[in-house]
């Protein structure tokens, strides 16, 4: 390192270890559960479902593997009625999962519902039946937010979608970055995959600083040259 | 900004043209690292997630395979394979909105290859109609990214779009190089504050993100930077025929870039007066340069003109269209501006029902600072407010530079960038008032301020001249250190919006 570009150096190298360290301690300690949604926004009651009723969502491509489907329920000030979700493998409607919203809830919140380990691929069905005594209403919204999937109620299909999330067990942001290179390799053309995502975070985090940083040393060793100031 | 150099200039000049010109050292190291990160930007952010791009898109699209120039209002805004891309990615709707995420299921990727795959022909050349918003842009960078479009034309949409971004990002490197060359003009051959210069305009992360898009930003932004280096190149130089036509030649190609390039004319023809009036002694000479401008502005603009009457379309529509708009009452214009920076009086009426607080505050800062995709990607408020108080530190040091040097300053580069700076804040705040006052909702957004990215450049250059010795080093070492954290945030704030 030459003498004169080492106070610029050592400024920027600190600088930018504070910055890759404090990302990387930001990503370890942010958690996040979700699987995937279906981008519906929880509008209105897309899904008014009384006792023996049932509304399914379909078909749901499942693009990462989920434990827990989520939904909003309204229950018009009853106690809550049980409902019991399922999720059918598509085609042939095989039963992937299946998992229970005990009565007694009450009000107008968002329920996660465990389902069991759904792998990821493939196409599903996700129905939500009213197994109890009371009324109940699912939140969705428009039929136009989800494209690929549609609400259907007891088998019928409406002009809306259900709002789904789909959970799993809470992971960092850091332990998601293989699975973001993954997806951040779609809809780009057929020569670029998780690879190019892999190889622009070693540009970005290796060769950026090292650019940076000679062109900081060869600037202040430059300006040192006669006729330089 | 402008401290005259007082360094002697012959010699160095005497010997470069004895010399092949190479890049110097530190600028192609910081073309490198801008390369990259642009090339970062283009490839993070998916597809059509970036203001308006699926309008630019669809210009190029139109140009390539037909039917030309968009504008037939009797054709669809967008081809029929362009819409299938854009529901495949659920790009419209994820735009601008943060509960939902671009498509991640990998077998809708498949279906999509197939589906494009035996996708006939036509389906490309079925856009092109007025719907488009971009219909009524001037056609120089969709040209230029029709050369990316056209060379991949045998690969798949998505391939399309990203090549015709990777494309866009090489006029960030001539930004870059302009707000070197400026600062080079402007403080002389002082490296540390040319890249410090050159490194504000290359490695701002709003700036990437809009360069790495498919749009006419980027070359705008190229543009103005290499039109302001040469007015001040002029006005500390002095003028020749080249120099002439090349300045106003820049500003005739910024014009058929967007049309809000026409806020670079009074500055372009105030340094082309200064420089003719400073040789009217040699009056053919003086007639030479003048004629020379002239001509390299007139030649391209009125060739568009001619173009787009031909073709009946818009060679300007957004002037027209923010001249018609509404009336000027002064009262009202001066109540828009007061509002626009400082708080509400009582018995003003709003002119942003739905922000609270400042519009400059949330426009220049939050907009033009850090907002990603349609611009809901954002930072929590408090970021702003530092950028905000940064910004301010920033300014009020290189004013008082100014001040306290001002002996030295030379007077009419200073008077050349500020009629620049001035004369596009001016037209941008003319035409939100008149797209309020007319009903069309407000205009303004902060990338709008980008043509002068190189002039921000300059700021942080000459905030830094209060510094000497090793403490110029640091401080070029925090800024530049300061740069690259702000841009691995930015893009991680945008990696975990729409993939985690």
């Amino acid at each position: 390192m030459h003498r004169r570009s080492a106070p610029a150096l050592l400024a920027f190298v600190l600088v930018a270890v504070v910055a890759v360290s404090g990302l990387a301690l930001f990503g370890g300690g942010d958690r996040r559960d979700l699987a995937f949604t279906l981008g519906v926004p929880s509008y209105y009651v897309t899904a008014p479902l009384a006792p023996g009723h049932e509304v399914c969502q379909t078909p749901v491509l499942v693009s990462t593997a989920f434990t827990a489907v989520d939904f909003q329920v309204d229950t018009r000030r009853t106690p809550g009625s049980r409902l019991a979700v399922t999720v059918l493998r598509l085609p042939g409607r095989r039963s992937l999962g299946h998992g229970v919203l005990p009565a007694g809830y009450g009000g107008t919140v968002r329920h996660a519902v465990r389902v069991g380990h759904v792998p990821a691929g493939g196409e599903i069905a996700v129905c939500i039946r009213n197994a109890g005594r009371w009324w109940a209403g699912i939140y969705g919204g428009p039929g136009i937010t989800s494209r690929t999937s549609g609400e259907r109620l007891d088998g019928g299909p409406t002009t809306a979608d259900l709002d789904l999330r789909f959970r799993r067990a809470p992971r960092s942001t850091l332990a998601m970055v293989p699975e973001m290179a993954r997806r951040a390799a779609l809809f780009r053309g057929s020569w670029i995959g998780p690879w190019t995502y892999w190889a622009l975070l070693a540009c970005v985090l290796l060769a950026v600083p090292a650019l940076i940083a000679r062109a900081l040393a060869r600037a202040a060793a430059e300006d040192e040259m006669p006729g330089a100031g | 900004m402008p401290e005259t150099t007082t360094r002697p200039r012959a010699g160095v000049r005497g010997r470069a043209r004895l010399r092949r010109p190479s890049v110097p050292a530190p600028l192609a190291a910081l073309l490198g690292a801008v390369l990259l990160l642009g090339v970062a930007w283009a490839l993070l952010v998916p597809p059509f997630q970036a203001p308006d791009e699926q309008s630019h898109a669809g210009y190029v699209q139109s140009l390539v395979e037909g039917p030309g120039v968009p504008g037939d209002p009797g054709r669809a805004a967008f081809s029929t394979e362009q819409l299938r891309a854009q529901d495949a990615a659920n790009s419209d709707q994820t735009a601008g909105n943060l509960s939902v995420n671009p498509e991640w299921a990998p077998l809708a990727w498949e279906r999509w290859r197939q589906l494009d795959a035996s996708l006939p022909g036509r389906f490309r050349a079925d856009g092109g109609g007025n719907a488009n918003p971009a219909w009524s842009n001037p056609p120089l960078f969709y040209l230029y990214d029709a050369i990316p479009y056209a060379a991949t034309s045998g690969a798949d949409y998505f391939a399309r779009l990203t090549a015709m971004r990777v494309a866009a990002v090489l006029w960030l490197l001539v930004t870059t190089l302009g707000a070197w060359l400026l600062a080079g003009e402007v403080v002389g051959r002082d490296r540390l504050l040319q890249l410090v210069a050159a490194g504000v305009a290359g490695l701002l992360p709003m700036v990437s993100h809009i360069s790495a898009q498919v749009g006419p930003d980027t070359l705008l932004y190229a543009l103005w930077s290499l039109a302001l280096w040469l007015g001040v190149r002029i006005l500390k130089r002095g003028i020749d025929v080249s120099s002439a036509a090349a300045l106003l030649g820049l500003v005739g190609l910024a014009i058929l870039t967007k049309a809000t390039s026409y806020a670079l004319v009074p500055a372009a023809l105030f340094a082309l007066g200064v420089g003719v009036w400073r040789i009217r002694g040699e009056r053919p000479r003086a007639m030479r340069a003048a004629a020379a401008g002239i001509a390299a502005l007139a030649a391209p603009v009125v060739t568009w003109f001619l173009v787009a009457r031909a073709l009946d379309h818009s060679a300007a529509a957004q002037i027209s269209t923010s001249s018609k708009g509404g009336g000027t009452d002064v009262r009202e214009l001066a109540s828009y501006l007061w509002q626009f920076y400082l708080p509400r009086l009582p018995f003003q009426t709003s002119f942003d029902p739905v922000h609270r607080g400042l519009p400059a505050f949330h426009i220049w800062v939050e907009q033009g600072g850090a907002a990603f995709g349609w611009l809901e990607v954002r930072f929590p408020r408090g970021v702003y407010r530092l950028l905000a108080l940064l910004v301010a530190l920033i300014a009020v040091a290189a004013v008082a530079r100014l001040i306290a040097t001002r002996a030295q300053v030379d007077r009419a580069v200073a008077a050349f960038l500020l009629l620049a700076s001035a004369t596009l804040i001016a037209a941008l705040h003319w035409t939100d008032y008149h797209n309020i006052t007319g009903g069309s909702g407000a205009f303004m957004q902060g990338r709008y301020l980008f043509p002068l990215v190189t002039i921000a450049g300059l700021a942080v250059a000459q905030a830094l001249r209060w510094f000497d010795g090793a403490a110029r080093r640091v401080g070029a070492g925090v800024a530049l250190g300061g740069l690259f954290a702000f841009q691995l945030c930015s893009l991680a704030l945008v990696a975990t919006r729409f993939y985690a």
